[in-house]
């Protein structure tokens, strides 16, 4: 049995608390072990990025209990929690979130910069490597705003990836990919996957959650469906298709 | 993060935020450049005036006929027939602390040698004239006695008329000069005493008082009376005795209220003194005036910049920087950017100074207070207002401080 990494019970959270009152997550319990490969379903407004934010510790619930790797998230101090997001997990944003006026790699080196145990030139030596591995690697040099969408969607894969995290949340990596970059990191996923990485990711495309081993469907706020994938299909055999060969 | 780490991603950040960062730096350079410059200028201005002042001798006390303004008498009062060269001996016998005494009458008068000609200002006096209003000989002598030998015809001149009059001043001394026709031997050349407040100082002829009262003039009075103490601090009491003694006297002779004036030029140092600290004041105020919209200034652009700053702040909290270490980042970006800032307005002050005080002819010295002031001041501004929305945003969880706007 697979150890338990990721342990919340009865989460809710309640954004503009009294007037305008937004209950995003309702009672939410959920467990995920080392090793899954989870896709958070769900239409719009369900709660998925809200949900993926609390599990990555990038914001707090109203109430109930987190447990990472069986301690109280609540309990634990800030600069565990700043390491925590520095070494352990990797975060994929919706909206890329990169450093404006600024090169990919030095996006990329960004939570190295944080990582004293990281020389100046291993972080570059990193860095490279990490864009080189999400197909970036003619890219290195350009400016954010030289880069197109799916480019900048793997800048940002790469930053999560770059401090060699046990976990990467990832929310809708594939959203403002075509069909064949989104097999492209669906196949980096599996691959870190595969090496042992926990990776929850958000996402609303059918094709792309069969590519993960468990779906996960929220409807205002609440859990209403949870099943496993028993035959996860192959990205890099779904992106050969693709290619026509 | 190292030190080195983290002045270089300040750097970074600078020259990423290029325009942001150059008006931060332009208010604190306007700011500091303005309360530099201005206050070398005034001081520089208020120095070289004093200075000025300062060559027409201090201990100075100035009789001159004509009342007091309020009475309202607007004659010509240079001309009035009030001041007699006996009053001079009983200004000597009963003011003990009148040390030098010379009465005065002043004329312009056509000066010639050969085929050259000069306008100079002829002023009669006894020798005494020549110790109070610090002139030096250069050349020749002064007169041989102390009131100059009764009618002689010789007289020292200034440098001016020197250079007007001769190839070479060497040659003037023991000359026959003619001063409206009256043959005068020169006797001796002044030092040159340059530009008081416009005027040429050196543009001058003296000779003994009676030669040029009876002889060029034909008056029976004389102009004025210059007086003038040993010690400074006399000069207040020399002027309670002289308008005693004066009023005595006057009374005597013309009967009636005396018409007479005291002047010294302790008073009109003091009232320049305080025409110049009001010059330096308005100066000071309006270098305040720049301080204060050039810290606004500051203040706009990073207030401007808040949502962009807070939005990086979260991105920084989300890949796992501790937010004292990102407060650190931002610190030593306004730190940096206040010092390149403040350190080219002292260079900018400098040149202004300079080129202003050249410009004005006079030098305007740069005050180690007015550095710091400014530089001070600017100096916090760019600090607090860079770094107290970090501060903000740095208690924000990353996932708020990334949705600021
Ligand atoms: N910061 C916020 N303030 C107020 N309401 C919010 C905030 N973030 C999310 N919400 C609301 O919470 C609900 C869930 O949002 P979200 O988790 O982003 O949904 P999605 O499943 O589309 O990712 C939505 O109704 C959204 O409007
Ligand atoms: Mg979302």
């Amino acid at each position: 049995m697979a150890k338990c990494i990721i342990d919340i019970q009865n989460v809710s959270k309640v954004f503009n608390p009294g007037e305008n009152e937004v209950r995003a997550l309702n009672d939410v319990s959920l467990k995920i072990n080392a090793g899954e490969f989870v896709s958070l379903m769900g239409a719009s407004g369900s709660g998925k990025s809200t949900l993926l934010n609390i599990l990555g510790c990038l914001d707090q619930p109203t109430s109930g209990k987190y447990l990472l790797d069986g301690k109280e998230v609540n309990g634990i101090s800030k600069s565990a929690i700043s390491l925590i997001r520095n070494r352990t997990f990797g975060f994929v944003f919706q909206s890329y979130n990169l450093l404006p006026k600024t090169t990919a790699l030095e996006n990329v080196e960004l939570p190295l910069l944080y990582n004293s145990e990281i020389s100046k030139t291993d972080r570059r030596k990193k860095a490279e490597a990490a864009l080189i591995s999400v197909g970036l690697a003619e890219r290195i040099y350009h400016k954010t705003n030289e880069l197109s969408g799916g480019q900048q969607q793997r800048v940002a894969i790469a930053r999560a990836l770059v401090n060699e995290p046990e976990v990467i949340f990832a929310d809708e990596p594939t959203g403002n990919l075509d069909s064949k970059t989104s097999y492209q990191v669906m196949e980096l996923f599996q691959n870190l996957n595969d090496k042992g990485i926990l990776i929850v990711m958000v996402t609303h495309e059918p094709d792309i959650v069969e590519m993960s081993k468990r779906k996960i469907i929220l409807h205002d706020g609440k859990i209403i469906e949870d099943i496993k994938i028993l035959n996860p299909k192959n990205a890099h055999e779904l992106f050969l298709a693709a290619e026509g060969k | 993060m190292k030190l080195t780490d983290l002045i270089s991603s300040a750097l970074r950040s600078i020259n990423r935020n290029r325009s942001r960062s150059l008006l931060t730096m332009l208010g604190i350079i306007i700011g500091v450049a303005s309360v530099i410059g201005m206050l070398a200028l005034g001081n520089g201005a208020s120095e070289s005036i004093k200075g000025e002042l300062g060559k027409l001798g201090t201990n100075l006390i100035m009789v001159r006929p004509g009342a007091d303004q309020q009475r309202g008498v607007s004659s010509d009062v240079a001309n009035a027939e009030i001041l007699k060269e006996s009053d001079i001996q009983s200004i000597l016998n009963y003011c003990p602390t009148v040390a030098y005494i010379s009465p005065i009458v002043q004329t312009k008068s056509q000066a010639v040698f050969s085929s050259k000609n000069c306008r100079p200002t002829v002023t009669g006096g006894y020798r005494d004239y020549f110790y109070m209003n610090n002139y030096d000989i250069k050349l020749g002598q002064l007169f041989d006695d102390r009131t100059g030998k009764s009618l002689q015809k010789v007289c020292v001149i200034g440098k001016t008329v020197a250079e007007d009059l001769f190839e070479n001043e060497k040659e003037a001394v023991g000359k026959i000069i003619r001063i409206d026709k009256i043959p005068f031997r020169i006797i001796g050349v002044l030092d040159e005493k340059g530009e008081t407040m416009g005027m040429d100082g050196d543009n001058i002829i003296i000779a003994p008082f009676r030669t040029v009262q009876k002889r060029l003039l034909g008056l029976s009075y004389m102009h004025m009376i210059h007086a003038a103490t040993f010690d400074e601090n006399d000069v207040d009491k020399a002027v309670v005795e002289i308008d005693e003694v004066m009023t005595k006297v006057l009374k005597k002779t013309s009967g009636g209220e005396p018409q007479f004036r005291i002047a010294t030029q302790k008073e009109m140092l003091d009232v320049m003194g305080t025409v110049l600290g009001m010059l330096t004041l308005l100066l000071a105020a309006i270098a305040g005036i720049s301080l204060l919209v050039g810290g606004i200034g500051i203040m706009n652009i990073m207030l401007v910049s808040v949502t962009e700053r807070t939005r990086e702040m979260g991105l920084r909290l989300a890949v796992g920087a501790p937010s004292n270490v990102i407060l650190l980042q931002f610190l030593i970006e306004s730190i940096v950017i206040s010092l390149i800032g403040g350190i080219i307005g002292i260079l900018l002050g400098y040149t202004l100074a300079s080129v202003g005080g050249n410009v004005m002819d006079m030098t305007a010295e740069v005050t180690m207070t007015s550095v710091i002031m400014a530089f001070g001041f600017s100096f916090l501004v760019g600090v607090i207002f860079g770094f107290f929305p970090a501060r903000k945003a740095a208690k924000l969880n990353p996932i708020q401080a990334l949705r600021h706007e």
